[in-house]
Formats: C-alpha cells, structure tokens, sequence
C-alpha cells in the first residue's frame, strides 16, 4: 500500500509538472488537456470506487495547490468523478483500452461539469478558456486520446503492470 | 451480506471525502492562516521540480509550437509588421494625430516610473489548465519584494495584478480575466469607470459598463483612476476606446488593449501597496 502510494505520487508529480508546463503550450483552439482529471478518472477504473475516490480526492488537492483553484475544489470534484468511474469499470465486462479512454472521455466531461459548477457555486474557478461546451468537449476528446498513457501510468502505480481490473 | 458491507464502506468512504473538501474549500475562502501557508509551502517545494520539467519539455513544446501554429506566428508578424508600419504612417500625418501621439507618449512615461519603484520579471508560464483564472506566473516572489495586489505593467500599460505570492514565484491575474476589475477614467477627464476583463474569448480587450456618462470618442486614452481605495496608481495606461455603445444607464465602451497581456514575455510588478485604513 505505502509503496503504490509512493508510486501514485510520483505519477500525480510528473502528471502536475506536465499539466502546468507542456500543457499550458499544447493547446488546441485554446483547450488544454485535464491531465490530472484523467489521471484521476483512470484510478477509479483501475482500482474501483473506494481507493480510486481515495487517490483521485488527493490528485484533486494536488490540483488545487499548485494550480490557482479553490483549495477543495477539484478534491471534491475528483473524488465525486473517481467514484462513478470506479462503479464504471467495477460493472464493465472486460474492460479494454477503448473503453477505458471512453470511460476516461466520459468522467473527464463529468469532471469539467462539476468543477465548472462547484467553482461558480463558491465564487472561484469556473471555466477561464472558453464556453462550458467547447471545453468539455475538448478536454474529453484530449483526455480520452491520453487514456492509453494514463493507463499505463496508473497501472504501474497501483503496482498492475499487466492486467487491467478484474471484471465485476 | 458482503456486497451491502462493500457498498456501505465505499459511500462511507465518499461521504467522508466530500466533508473533507467541503471543509478545505470553507477554511480557503475564509483565508485560514495555515491552510495558506501550506499551499505556499508545496508551491515552494514543487517549484524547482517544475523547472526541470519546463526545461525538459521545453523543445517538445517549442516542436509543436512550430510545427501546429507556424501559420498563426507568419500571421501575427504580418500583421504586428502592418500595424508598425500603420501607426509610423499615421502619427505624423496630422497636427490631431501628433498631438495624440504627444499624449500617448506622455501616458507611457507613466508618473509611477518616477514615483514608485518597479521589479523586471519574466513570465514563466502562462495560463495552466482550464479551470484557474486568466493568469500568467512571473519569476520573482515574496523574497523579491512582491506582495498581493500590486499592479503588473508593461510599456504598453497595464497587464494585470499579483493575485498570489509565493517566496521566489508569483501569479499574475491578467486584466482580460473576467473577474479582473479596475476603477479607469478618460484622461483628461474626472469622470470614473469601472472596467472588467472580458474573459479568454476577447484577449485584447476589456469592457468598461458602468459610471461612464459623459461622452466619449473612439481613440480616447483609458488610464487608472487611482484614488484612496484604488489598488492601482493613477495614470496607467490601459488601452484606446474602440467602441461606445449607449446604454440606459450611461455608456458601455470597450477598450483595445495595446497588447495581449496572455502574451508577453517580460513584465514590470509596480511596487505600489495600498494603504490600509487603521481601525
């Protein structure tokens, strides 16, 4: 457990200094990837409701400290995103690299929702790059693209090199 | 009986999750000490691992830079050579056009290069994900002397103001954000505005809706009001009235920005604080 902690921290470390260097010029039509809401999504489908709400409520505080959000926000909104994902992938009948970037695609338009609605709720974040649509939009298509990388990623950090999760 | 106990745990587990963040979320906005502190702390830790990333991602974004948007980088020159070429034309044609020009050069040697000191700073990153505010990160911090709320300029005017300092990095909110506002007023004139960044879609502009009655002209200069309240000095340049549009409550303008402040690559933190009123 200590040692897929360490692991999944390193991830969330690389995965932060990517979002807030290559990804703030990688753009496309403005739209950056929400590396870390993937990354988070991909815990839930890998590890299930429970550890991946876990993992993706400390990614999120991770988020929020070194981006500019509200410190909670994305913790709240990640955590809430994980669990869906993990339930996801807890009832999907082998689950595969197509359906994990689908799953991914899916939790990470979900995730831009609440963090767009939680952020205008308390008066912080909200979507700074563009209409609510063009990015939800934009950031499911880019996550989902990055699915397989994150897969991977996460996988290591849980220590399941090869297999994906067992199915339900 | 596994499967209840499973399900029970797991809503435990997410209820207890969604407390915590709702509680976090509580002390930031109440600005707890501690909780600020902390931030700043893993900023501070996590900064020196970030510029090993920037410097290691660096030539993969400088590729896609070039490869994806070499026509937009032909695009802007052709049309930064056209607007030079433009204004050199069209500042000495005219006795009206001099004496703007003599104006505008009167703005950009601001009275606060006199008055107030200024820090050099370079922008780091620009805007980080989707979610955070318009903003750019400069590299000087707290240990330079930069605080919360001093404004950030360029020789074309005001870019923004510190929104957060850490000890050797700070956040810069840009004046097109759209939760930016700034008390302005048409120079030469007493009347006072209030103008709000218009969010990513407009990056060169920024709407001024409310107090303005008097009339105005496009191509009037926009300055900061300044006053006892104000966080800005007056007298900053902002930008040149490109549109009046009437309303029932006085004029709306919009105001061309000299530059787009997402863009710049080099700033100067005006090291003006305001004062705060005792008792």
């Amino acid at each position: 457990m200590t040692i897929n902690a360490i692991r999944l921290g390193l991830v969330t470390t690389i995965a932060l200094v990517l979002q807030t260097t290559l990804f703030t010029e990688l753009r496309i039509a403005g739209i950056a990837p929400e590396l870390i809401l993937a990354l988070a999504a991909i815990s839930g489908f890998v590890a299930g409701p429970n550890r991946g709400a876990i993992a993706g409520f400390w990614m999120g505080l991770a988020y929020d400290v070194v981006l500019e959000t509200p410190l909670g926000l994305a913790g709240l909104a990640f955590c809430l995103v994980v669990y869906g994902a993990g339930i996801a992938g807890e009832r999907a009948f082998r689950p595969t690299w197509w359906f994990a970037a689908g799953a991914c695609a899916v939790s990470s338009a979900l995730g831009v929702i609440v963090l767009a609605v939680v952020g205008a709720l308390v008066g912080g974040g909200g979507v700074a790059t563009g209409g609510l649509i063009s990015v939800l939009l934009g950031v499911a298509l880019l996550n989902a693209l990055l699915a397989p990388l994150v897969m991977a990623a996460v996988r290591w950090g849980y220590g399941r090199p090869r297999e994906l999760r067992a199915v339900a | 009986m596994a499967a209840p106990t499973q399900g029970g745990r797991t809503w435990y587990t997410l209820g207890l999750l969604v407390l915590s963040a709702l509680t976090l979320l509580t002390l930031d906005f109440r600005g707890f000490g501690p909780i600020e502190s902390a931030q700043g702390a893993a900023r501070d830790i996590f900064s020196p691992v970030r510029s090993v990333g920037a410097a290691i991602t660096k030539p993969i974004s400088n590729g896609f830079e070039g490869l994806f948007n070499y026509g937009d980088l032909e695009r802007e020159n052709a049309e930064l050579r056209a607007l030079i070429a433009q204004f050199e034309g069209e500042s000495f044609q005219e006795d009206v056009d001099r004496f703007e020009l003599e104006q505008i050069r009167r703005e950009l040697s601001l009275d606060y290069l006199d008055g107030q000191d200024v820090l050099a700073a370079e922008v780091i990153t620009g805007p980080v994900g989707n979610f955070a505010s318009l903003s750019v990160e400069i590299d000087r911090g707290s240990s330079d002397g930069v605080r919360e709320g001093m404004p950030v300029v360029t020789g074309s005017g005001l870019v923004g103001r510190v929104s957060r300092v850490d000890s050797k990095r700070s956040l810069v909110q840009l004046i097109t954000d759209a939760d930016f506002t700034v008390g302005v007023r048409i120079t030469d004139r007493d009347e006072v505005g209030l103008a709000h960044g218009n969010g990513s879609g407009s990056p060169r502009s920024i709407t001024v809706d409310q107090g303005i009655k008097q009339s105005v002209a496009v191509g009037d200069l926009v300055v900061t009001s300044g006053g006892r309240s104000s966080r800005f000095p007056p007298g900053l340049l902002i930008g040149i009235v490109s549109n009046v549009i009437p309303k029932d409550r006085g004029l709306e303008l919009e105001v061309e920005l000299n530059t787009a402040p997402a863009a710049i690559g080099f700033v100067n933190v005006v090291l003006f604080e305001v004062e705060e009123e005792q008792g």
